[in-house]
């Protein structure tokens, strides 16, 4: 294909200072059952092109279904003339260099194709996930949900860049509700993602979850409320993924900082003059940008500009050193950045995202780290969130709780949330667990942009405590 | 770009659905639905174009019912019929092949044969020569970010029984918001069919009017109860979220809706609120992906009593339910609340000494059974003492729960609604919008 469309890219008559065309071609499958049934059935077969042109200093696109040759040159032209219509009012003046030229490949680790298993396979798969969650009369709703995406990637530019990258990836989800008079307690598995093959969607562990998450939902009918007050808080990687995800990702975003999410995502509470500065956590804060992780959710060989990524620390022992933002932001920013500029697919051009962001794993381990509270709380599972447009405020609530007295988990918890500022909060970060606490999650599902577009991330942490945390129950 | 997707409006559409009909065999019946767009975006930071972009895209969505079984698959249309028709027939047999392999569809959503409709609504878009200076030269003494959007959509339901519906709007917006050297905002919207020069310069010189505002200092409220106006555009906000696990039919007898207490009767919410689905400003086709078409007007709570939720074939079916043509989500389409009495004028006067908000950022269910929700205050927002803006706030979390701000703490309805246009564009771009009065509550909780 890389071939091909280099071909074609050699063959478009234009007056740019450079040219790009980006090939998407993504296959997304969707299977739901709900109460041992099935729920629905759906596959999207995506396949576009945008074209990138650099004139008078200013990069415009343009995107098109239309595979033929004749729609190609439509879509140069008509970003051509876009690119004139704006280069007067452009907020930075780029050239040619901004685009690096790069060639090279990148393939998940895949086993089994994602094609291995048919639609009802994986349907059965899922229906009898749904059978397992059911261990009383009190499970009164049931549901399992698998995502399978493959892409194919293909960037060619007029310098000389010709790279193929395939992802393939799965996500799962398992999600039960038990009820007991007005008590209604939900309890999931979290959406665990990964690339990969077909064999993440694996049986044994469905099922095992299954039963799991049924067996804790009937516990959390008759679990206390959640106390209110300041508390020891450990949280397990299901919800440090998400605190991680909203008040560090987001807020290290270049263009956030520069003030171009503004008006939809929202600003940072970073300022460009922080970098190299800002003590943004304890010392145990470690932060990598690393897209080299195999079969975490986001990772790839180059980002959509044809920067290639590489392991970088975006905090050490707890400073801020690097941002978030590929070539555009860092030349607009004088800030060092990652290779993270991507687009959710070919009809949007690409902005700073995450990728995979995560925290390195310290030296205690889980029962250490238990033992050492006199009296806290133990959170798993993220149910909701929310934090201001500036990424300061948060609040998060989970699934499920234990208490913690004196150095052991004791009484379950229901409706556990807790509450605080990004930089107070990491700032207490007192433990960070091992590498056998140490868990890949993710997203398929990140919203940003304007227009709005919403991307893959993949988030590796341990578990952490954090001390004298804001902790609430839900109920009125 | 034009003539590729124009191409595909109505009789194109209509050409190629009736020949894949045709293939169908005796036992198999089949729902279209189409979603097309050609949009010009662009995104501007500092007064400046951040980046610009036109997108040319259209989606083919094939539901083929066989055997009790059901599929659906959905692919890019490339505007050239010969080719999309052989595409269109080789998912046809992938959808037969899936068919084979799936278990049965307990809840099967028929096509049913019925009316057909076609709604075209014409617009003037701005000419995109001009368009960088038109929008940003008035702007030029202000620090502004927003997103210009503009373009032709297009969406079409047809079946194997017959029904062919279709709808096409060219509109565009401009949602931007306007900043201070201290980072306060203020946030407008310039939204329509016929776009006017001077009509974009009252609403970019209101803005920044309003922005002088915030040149006070800004105040630092305390967390505890206050008194609010929630403008029209934070009341929207509020909205939004019930198509979120909170007006669905299906979600409410799944046990998985806010809304399961007020279903039940054991809650209720002010007899000052009354909800509606309303169709009849044409901003968003009433026909659903099932080809099903919504009354005009489908009343939703009444009165502060739920009246139905929104309700889908499928759910209907499954909890023996009416139906009242809800999408497969079962999510707000055109939403409307019922003005009160409040008038505009007064409502400083009104408020007194409390919090005047105009945006709200981020909501989500903090405690889903109780219908409880937090998030945060955004842009213009105001601490007000005996009827007058004394100072801009710092952004305060909440976290309140509908059975109180939307029951007994409800103390008024402004008279007008606003309309708040949509301008999600997730894969693509989202029609219509949320109409809303403001609204006045006492004792909202406000928590960090």
């Amino acid at each position: 294909m890389a071939k091909n469309l280099a071909q074609r890219l050699n063959n478009l008559h234009h007056k740019a200072d450079w040219l790009g065309i980006r090939e998407v071609k993504e296959t997304t499958q969707t299977s739901i059952a709900r109460n041992g049934k099935f729920e629905n059935n759906s596959t999207t077969f995506d396949h576009g092109l945008m074209i990138e042109v650099l004139v008078d200093g200013q990069f415009a696109y343009c995107a098109t279904d239309n595979m033929s040759d004749q729609a190609l040159q439509v879509a140069c032209d008509r970003a051509t003339q876009l690119a004139k219509h704006m280069a007067s009012w452009k907020v930075f003046p780029f050239n040619a260099h901004h685009r690096p030229t790069a060639s090279g490949r990148y393939h998940s680790p895949v086993q089994h194709s994602l094609d291995k298993a048919s639609a009802g396979e994986i349907m059965e798969m899922l229906v009898d996930a749904t059978q397992k969650m059911k261990v009383s009369d009190k499970i009164v709703n049931r549901m399992a949900q698998a995502l399978l995406i493959d892409q194919n990637i293909t960037l060619v530019s007029s310098a000389g860049s010709e790279i193929h990258q395939h992802i393939s990836s799965v996500a799962s989800y398992l999600s039960t509700t038990a009820q007991e008079g007005t008590e209604i307690q939900t309890r999931t598995t979290g959406l665990s993602c990964h690339q990969g093959g077909i064999e993440l969607l694996n049986r044994e562990r469905l099922e095992r979850e299954a039963e799991r998450i049924g067996k804790e939902a009937l516990e959390l009918l008759n679990a206390e409320p959640c106390p209110t007050g300041a508390y020891d808080l450990v949280l397990a990687p299901d919800q440090l993924y998400m605190q991680l995800h909203e008040s560090i990702g987001h807020p290290l975003e270049l263009d956030r900082i520069l003030g171009d999410e503004r008006n939809y995502a929202g600003w940072s509470f970073v300022q460009l003059s922080d970098f190299g500065q800002l003590q943004y956590g304890s010392s145990l804060l470690n932060v990598v940008f690393d897209p080299t992780v195999g079969g975490e959710y986001a990772s790839y060989g180059f980002d959509d500009t044809g920067l290639a990524a590489t392991h970088q620390y975006l905090i050490k022992d707890g400073v801020l050193l690097r941002g978030i933002g590929g070539i555009d932001s860092q030349k607009r920013s004088g800030v060092p950045g990652v290779a993270s500029t991507r687009a959710s697919s070919w009809n949007r051009p690409p902005i700073d995202r995450m990728a995979n962001i995560n925290i390195e794993p310290g030296d205690t381990s889980f029962d250490k780290m238990i033992a050492g509270i006199e009296r806290g709380i133990y959170m798993t599972t993220n149910s909701s969130w929310s934090i201001d447009d500036y990424r300061r405020k948060f609040q998060f609530g989970c699934e499920y709780a234990k208490l913690i007295e004196k150095g052991k988990l004791t009484k379950t918890l229901r409706n556990p949330n807790y509450r605080g500022v990004t930089s107070t909060f990491w700032k207490n970060l007192k433990m960070v667990g091992d590498s056998s606490t140490f868990e890949i999650w993710g997203s398929p599902y990140c919203g940003k942009g304007e227009p709005n577009q919403a991307i893959r991330v993949g988030h590796a942490v341990p578990v952490c405590l954090f001390e004298n945390i804001d902790v609430f129950g839900g109920a009125l | 770009m034009k003539n590729d997707k124009r191409q595909y409006q109505k009789q194109d559409l209509k050409a190629l659905s009736t020949l894949l009909f045709q293939e169908l065999k005796a036992d198999e019946q089949m729902t279209l639905s189409y979603s097309g767009e050609e949009t010009l975006f662009v995104r501007v930071s500092q007064a400046k174009v951040k980046q610009v972009s036109e997108v040319s895209q259209g989606y083919l969505t094939m539901s083929l019912i066989s055997h009790h079984r059901r599929t659906e698959i959905a692919f890019s249309l490339k505007g050239e019929r010969e080719e999309d028709l052989k595409y269109a027939l080789h998912m046809l047999q992938k959808c037969r092949q899936n068919c084979e392999t799936l278990p049965e569809d307990p809840y099967l959503v028929l096509p049913e044969a019925g009316a057909s409709s076609e709604e075209d609504f014409k617009g003037k878009l701005p000419d995109v020569e001009k368009l960088a200076e038109t929008l940003l030269k008035p702007a030029h003494s202000v620090d502004l970010a927003g997103l210009f959007a503009s373009g032709l959509l297009m969406r079409a339901s047809m079946n194997s029984k017959g029904q062919f519906h279709w709808f096409s709007t060219e509109n565009f917006y401009f949602d931007y918001s306007l900043y201070t050297s201290a980072q306060k905002a203020i946030k407008a919207i310039y939204a329509g069919n016929v776009w006017k020069d001077e009509a974009y310069l009252a609403n970019l010189n209101q803005a920044k009017n309003q922005l002088a505002l915030f040149e006070r200092t800004s105040r630092k409220i305390l967390p505890g109860k206050y008194r609010v106006y929630f403008a029209p555009a934070a009341v929207a906000e509020f909205v939004k979220i019930l198509s979120w696990s909170g007006i669905s039919g299906g979600a409410i007898m799944q046990d998985r809706s806010a809304f399961k207490k007020l279903y039940e009767g054991q809650a209720h919410l002010s007899p000052l609120l009354s909800v509606d689905e309303d169709f009849t400003q044409g901003l968003v086709p009433r026909f659903n992906e099932f080809g099903d078409v919504s009354a005009l007007r489908i009343p939703l709570i009444t009165n502060g009593k739920l009246t139905s939720p929104l309700i889908n074939r499928r759910t209907a079916q499954e909890y023996g339910l009416q139906s009242n043509a809800a999408n497969g989500g079962e999510s707000l389409r055109s939403p409307l609340i019922h003005p009160g009495s409040l008038q505009e004028d007064h409502i400083l006067q009104n408020l007194g000494t409390g919090l005047y908000v105009s945006n709200l950022h981020y909501l989500n269910w903090s405690d889903l059974q109780q219908g409880r929700i937090t998030g945060m205050t955004r842009y213009g927002c105001f601490w007000v003492e005996k009827g007058e803006i004394v100072s801009p706030i710092d952004d305060m979390r909440f976290d309140e729960t509908i059975y109180h701000f939307w029951g007994e703490a409800l103390e008024a309805l402004s008279e007008r609604t606003e309309l708040i246009p949509d301008v999600c564009s997730y894969g693509e771009r989202t029609l219509g919008g949320v109409s809303v009065p403001g609204m006045m509550v006492n004792d909202f909780s406000f928590t960090l």
